[in-house]
């Protein structure tokens, strides 16, 4: 048989579709409209701001002879805030070392399980483990476990971004927990995205600004930071067996504990830390 | 606005079948493949005054959805999750280790090639074609078909003879 009769036997049968053209076409029709309400009220608002921004100036010049220093205050905390760069189109470029970072981020996070444990519900907490089996050889001799250096848990360098793994374990199974940090500018698009492995999704904004994106039922948060640093924790309690049972040693996906281990809310704790950035 | 919908409609009509087939080549899950359409569609409802001005509009919705499976792809928490409920289909009547196999096969490439598979020979797409939905040159897609089918013939030794398979 040709790949191509392979494929189209593949494809073939396929179910019956979810996709309603009629509701996808109210629903941007929809959207459509509160795009252009939102460009009117934003134009309004910067004609607002525009006329008060003059008021202001005019106010300035008539209020200050020219030329003599204006005394007060220096920058407030909301004045640095507003200074800072807002949502970019491109990601920044962390210079930080990797050898630098990855002792810091894990430090920073074994600070946010230590946090975690200390705070509401941490008594029902599962043991939270290093997955030493992903991790590059940590180097030199550890012959006395007391004297034991902390292990750097992340791997990755500043382009990649760093990622990693524990594994969470209780008596109704295990799981694992996965940190990546990336670098990635936040998104501009706030609407949280359903789909199959996402059925509910919800946005919400952090004390510094950081945008967070947390989802059900496969427990995931991503959290976007102003500074322009991404870190997604996510809970999977599903293991992948490339090798499936005989006969056919199909790939198959094997559920290791009911339930996830973590609520999205001690995700959200522990995306939030606040050292899990790339700019310090 | 009512025409432009009427058109609209039309064009998803008849091509809805062949895009939800060709994202389920791509992801190997009619789910995600219904979803990556569904995103295909809202963005191509976005421009489809200047879309529908196209002499090609095919090659620009099939941009769309390989650009929406590559972006999917990219979310490490949308991959895989594990769920109680089977989906209440009855199982089909056509040859399903076939499917199951070739399917697992594809699954084990690297986005780019099975999407140059999937364009090439599903589509049929010709390479120039194939080129400018990756947005790639014509050189990358002849590699990439090489080596897409260097490594299915790899991993199909003991299986299925392949011999019979197309090399270009």
């Amino acid at each position: 048989m040709e790949l191509r009769d392979s494929l189209r036997l593949a494809a073939s049968d396929p179910p019956p579709t979810a996709i309603d053209v009629d509701a996808l076409l109210e629903g941007e029709h929809r959207a459509a409209r509160r795009r252009r309400w939102l460009g009117t009220a934003g134009a309004a608002a910067g004609v607002v701001t525009a006329i008060a921004v003059g008021v202001a100036l005019i106010g300035g010049y008539g209020g200050s002879p020219r030329g003599t220093p204006v005394g007060g205050p220096g920058p407030t905390a909301i004045d640095r805030k507003s200074a800072e760069p807002g949502p970019q189109a491109t990601p920044r470029i962390p210079t930080e070392p990797a050898s630098a970072a990855i002792p810091r981020l894990s430090e920073a996070f074994r600070q946010a399980l230590r946090a975690l444990s200390s705070g509401p519900g941490g008594g029902q907490l599962p043991v939270i483990e290093p997955d030493l089996s992903v991790l590059p050889p940590q180097h030199g001799p550890t012959p006395d476990p007391s004297s034991t250096p902390p292990i750097e848990t992340f791997s990755g360098g500043p382009e990649s971004g760093y990622k990693a793994l524990y594994t969470l374990t209780d008596s109704a199974g295990y799981s694992s927990l996965l940190v990546v940090i990336q670098a990635a500018p936040m998104p501009l698009d706030t609407a949280c995205v359903t789909n199959d492995a996402m059925t509910r999704c919800t946005v919400t904004t952090g004390p510094d600004g950081s945008k967070i994106y947390s989802g059900q039922p496969n427990n995931a948060v991503e959290l976007y930071r102003p500074d322009g640093t991404h870190i997604t924790v996510m809970e999977s309690n599903v293991k992948s067996e490339s090798d499936g049972p005989e006969p056919d040693k199909t790939p198959r996906s094997v559920t290791t504990r009911p339930q996830p281990a973590l609520t999205l809310d001690q995700l959200v704790s522990l995306a939030s830390a606040p050292g899990l950035t790339l700019f310090p | 606005m009512a025409s432009d919908d009427a058109g609209y409609r039309e064009y998803v009509s008849h091509r809805l079948d062949g895009l939800r087939r060709t994202a389920y080549l791509l992801c190997g899950d009619w789910h995600t493949a219904d979803d990556l359409v569904s995103t295909a569609l809202v963005k191509l409802l976005r421009h489809w005054r200047r879309v529908s001005a196209m002499e090609h509009p095919d090659a620009y919705v099939r941009r769309i959805l390989l650009r929406a499976w590559l972006d999917e792809r990219r979310r490490p928490w949308r991959r895989e999750h594990a769920t109680d409920v089977l989906p209440d289909r009855a199982v089909s009547t056509v040859d399903a280790a076939d499917r199951l196999a070739l399917l697992a096969l594809l699954a084990e490439l690297p986005p780019r090639r099975r999407a140059v598979l999937v364009l090439r020979y599903f589509c049929d797409l010709s390479v120039e074609e194939t080129a400018e939905a990756l947005g790639c040159a014509t050189g990358t897609v002849k590699s990439q078909t090489a080596r897409a089918l260097e490594s299915l013939r790899a991993r199909l030794v003991g299986v299925r003879a392949i011999e019979e398979w197309e090399w270009n």
